[in-house]
C-alpha cells in the first residue's frame, strides 16, 4: 500500500518509485532491482514498456513495407462472363469518384488510404519527437497518439467490403466478384500498424528532455 | 494506492494531459447484464440471416455475416477470413458472454476467484479487436457500390445486425471494468 503523504506530487510516478499496472491500472510501489508483481491482479509490472521505441519502430517499418503490396495488388476482381480486370484500392476508389459516388468514395479513400498513411507518419513523428525536440506540445502529442490508436480498426473497412461483395455478387457465370492477394497484404498491413501503435509507450513522451519543453 | 471515491456518473482526469483516468458509469451491473442477454439473443439472426439480397437476370443471391467469412475462405484468403471471423463474430460474442458471466457473478454476490480475474483480463484483450461498426460501414459502402447496377433487397438480417451492433455499443457505454477490478480483494 502507498502512503499518500510521502508522495512527491511535483515528480512523476517513475521518480516516486511507483508503477501503474498495465492490466488493471492499480498503482503499485515499484522496486527497480527485483521483478515486481501487481498487488491486485498478479501481472508483471513495468514502469515503461521495455524496448517500446525499438518495437514500435520495427513494426512501423514492417507496415510501411506491407503498404506497397497492399496498394499495388488487386484486392478484388469483377468478372463479367469470366473476364475482368483487378481493382486495387486506389483504382476502385477512383472508379467510384468518376461514377458520382463522391461521399462514399471519400469515406473509403480516407479509411483505407489516408488513415494507414497518417498512422505510419504519425508513429514515425512520435518516435522522432522522443529523441529530438518537437514543435508540438507533449499534451498534443499524447492526444495524437490516442487518435492513432483509435482509428486503427477503421482501415479494415475495405477488406470487409470485399468480403461482402465476394459473397453477394455471384450471378452464375454472368457476374462474379473474386478476392485478390491485395486483401491479404492489406489485412497484414492494418494488423502490423495496430500492433505498432500498441507497442508505443505514451509515457515516453513525458520522459525525454523534461526541462526544455511544455 | 486507493482510487478517488467517485459517485456514479463522475469522472477523474489526469493533471497533465486532461485525459479521463476514471469514470463511474451509471448503474453498470444491471445494464450490462440486460444488454449482454439482448445482444446474445440478437447475435444468432445477425450472424446467420441474410443481410441483403441481390437480384439480377432472375437469379437471387444473398449475403450474411457468416457467408461473407465463408466466401473469403473459399477464395483462398484464409488469413483475411480468419481475422474477419475473429473481429466480427468471436470478439463481440466473447465480450457479451464475459459481460454476462461477470455481471451475474456480481449480482448473485458469488465472485469465483479462479474465473473472475482471468475473464476480465480476457475481456480487455479482445476489447480493441471488435469491429462491428466498421463492418456496418462496409455494408453501407457495398450498398452504394451495387445500387446503380442491381436490385437490392434488405432482409431481416440487416435489422438484427444493426441491433446486434447497437447492443455492443451500449455494452461499451455501460460495462465498467474499473468497478469490476475494484471488487478484487487485495492481500497485502
Ligand atoms: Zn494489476
Amino acid at each position: 500500500m502507498i502512503n499518500l503523504e510521502s508522495v512527491d506530487f511535483t515528480q512523476n510516478g517513475k521518480a516516486n518509485h511507483f508503477a501503474t499496472c498495465d492490466t488493471c491500472h492499480w498503482v503499485n510501489p515499484f522496486n527497480p532491482k527485483i521483478d515486481n508483481l501487481c498487488e491486485r491482479c498478479n501481472s508483471k509490472l513495468q514502469q515503461r514498456k521495455p524496448l517500446a521505441f525499438q518495437k514500435t519502430l520495427a513494426l512501423t517499418l514492417c507496415s510501411i513495407i506491407a503498404f506497397f503490396p497492399a496498394n499495388l495488388y488487386p484486392i478484388m476482381t469483377i468478372l463479367q462472363f469470366g473476364k475482368g480486370q483487378g481493382d486495387t484500392i486506389l483504382s476502385g476508389t477512383l472508379y467510384m469518384f468518376q461514377n458520382g459516388m463522391i461521399p462514399i468514395a471519400a469515406i473509403v479513400f480516407i479509411a483505407s488510404f489516408i488513415f494507414p498513411l497518417a498512422k505510419i507518419i504519425g508513429l514515425i513523428y512520435l518516435l522522432y519527437s522522443v529523441k529530438f525536440p518537437s514543435r508540438i506540445s507533449r499534451r498534443h502529442r499524447s492526444h495524437m497518439y490516442r487518435y492513432i490508436e483509435m482509428f486503427g480498426p477503421w482501415s479494415m473497412l475495405d477488406v470487409f467490403v470485399v468480403a461482402i461483395l465476394v459473397s453477394l455478387v455471384e450471378i452464375g457465370n454472368v457476374l462474379e466478384v473474386v478476392a485478390g492477394p491485395g486483401a491479404t497484404a492489406f489485412g497484414i498491413m492494418v494488423l502490423l500498424s495496430i500492433f505498432a501503435a500498441a507497442s508505443f509507450d505514451s509515457k515516453m513522451l513525458w520522459d525525454e528532455r523534461g526541462t526544455d519543453e511544455r | 494506492m486507493p482510487y478517488p471515491v467517485l459517485k456514479e456518473g463522475q469522472q477523474a482526469r489526469c493533471r497533465q494531459c486532461r485525459h479521463i483516468v476514471l469514470y463511474r458509469k451509471p448503474n453498470p451491473v444491471n445494464r450490462s447484464v440486460a444488454i449482454a442477454i439482448a445482444g446474445l439473443i440478437l447475435s444468432v439472426p445477425a450472424i446467420f440471416l441474410p443481410i441483403m439480397s441481390m437480384k439480377m437476370f432472375s437469379i437471387n443471391s444473398t449475403v450474411s455475416l457468416s457467408s461473407a467469412v465463408y466466401a473469403l475462405w473459399l477464395n483462398e484468403l484464409y488469413f483475411v477470413a480468419v481475422v474477419t471471423c475473429f473481429f466480427c463474430i468471436f470478439a463481440p460474442i466473447g465480450k457479451l458472454v464475459i459481460a454476462l458471466i461477470l455481471g451475474l457473478q456480481i449480482k448473485m454476490d458469488q465472485i469465483k476467484r479462479n474465473s473472475y480475474m482471468p475473464l476480465i483480463k480476457f475481456y480487455q484483450k479482445i476489447d480493441s479487436w471488435e469491429m462491428l461498426e466498421v463492418f456496418m460501414i462496409g455494408i453501407l459502402v457495398s450498398i452504394f457500390k451495387l445500387r446503380a447496377d442491381a436490385d437490392l433487397f434488405f432482409d431481416l438480417g440487416l435489422v438484427s445486425y444493426i441491433l446486434f451492433m447497437l447492443s455492443i455499443v451500449a455494452l461499451k457505454l455501460s460495462f465498467d471494468k474499473e468497478l469490476l477490478w475494484n471488487k478484487v480483494v487485495i492481500n497485502d
